[in-house]
């Protein structure tokens, strides 16, 4: 797996397909890729689903899709029709499916390369209780917009 | 066939996932080709009860919609009870994935599932998938 780790950069299109295609096809809405950030998450008082997709002694990766309060009650507003206003247990499943079709499109492009990335189910935190991030080394942080709200990809190696 | 929304109105559906988002999307592509006996579980656990109990009512299910990737009991366990049980065998079975479990979904097409659907999908997929099982049914 170590030519994963130098070459992060290349898995910026394969994760603009991915939640491009995940947000044309579920909610009829083109969302934009409008930069990438030099730095790790911002902080924005929202909620995030993770999936830890390697964890060898060596190295571990980790996907992350980062919703502020706004964004993602926006989202599940155009996809169920009714107002969201907490976080319920339908935000914390709408999060939580979002990351496992995004993360496995995302696989099924890497595997389909050579990799041999596993799938398991995505843990949905709010930011403030999500496990220690810092430590990775190599990290790509995208920012995207729904609507002109804002949410985040972010993929660790460390 | 497929236009006709009296075809469906018999239809009984059992939804098995545990993502509102999902099941929601597959009931909206129901109801809109006119299916009402709808009912939902959350996983395949609880999706297995509920057949036993509708065979036990001789008010058996047509056609069951599975996610794979589920708690307690995934899809293809559910799968294979179903086809394993006499009287649950002639259930049809349309699985529900997501891209990164394609492989996983083709051996279930081996054990007997009808069809397939892999996520991110539309209502109007669910639609297609039933007319076209339909027709294979006869129905």
């Amino acid at each position: 797996m170590s030519g994963i780790v130098p070459q992060i950069e290349k898995f910026r299109p394969i994760v603009r397909e991915a939640v491009q295609n995940t947000f044309q096809i579920m909610f009829g809405t083109s969302v934009s890729e409008v930069t990438l950030l030099e730095k790790n998450l911002p902080k924005m008082n929202g909620i995030l689903g993770t999936i830890s997709f390697l964890e060898t002694a060596d190295v571990s990766l980790t996907f992350i899709l980062a919703f502020k309060k706004e964004t993602i009650f926006n989202v599940l507003s155009a996809f169920y029709g009714r107002d969201f206003e907490d976080f319920n247990d339908s935000v914390f499943q709408g999060v939580g499916e979002l990351t496992n079709i995004i993360y496995g499109h995302i696989r099924t492009t890497l595997n389909d390369a050579g990799y041999e990335l596993k799938m398991s189910r995505p843990n949905v935190v709010f930011e403030k209780d999500l496990p220690q991030q810092q430590g990775h080394k190599d990290f790509l942080v995208l920012k995207y917009e729904f609507k002109g709200e804002p949410f985040f990809i972010y993929l660790g190696i460390g | 066939m497929g236009g006709n929304k009296s075809n469906y109105t018999n239809l009984r559906c059992l939804i098995v996932d545990d993502f509102e988002m999902i099941r929601s999307l597959i009931r909206t592509g129901l109801s809109t080709l006119g299916v009402q006996q709808i009912v939902e579980a959350t996983d395949g656990e609880a999706a297995l009860q509920i057949l036993h109990e509708s065979k036990a009512n001789n008010n058996k299910f047509d056609l069951v919609f599975s996610d794979w990737n589920m708690p307690k009991m995934n899809g293809i366990d559910l799968l294979v009870a179903c086809k394993s049980d006499q009287q649950l065998n002639n259930i049809h079975f349309i699985m529900v994935t997501s891209e990164g479990e394609r492989q996983a979904i083709l051996d279930a097409v081996k054990n007997g599932a009808d069809d397939y659907i892999v996520k991110p999908f539309t209502a109007n997929l669910i639609q297609g998938k039933v007319e076209k099982l339909m027709e294979k049914m006869g129905r």
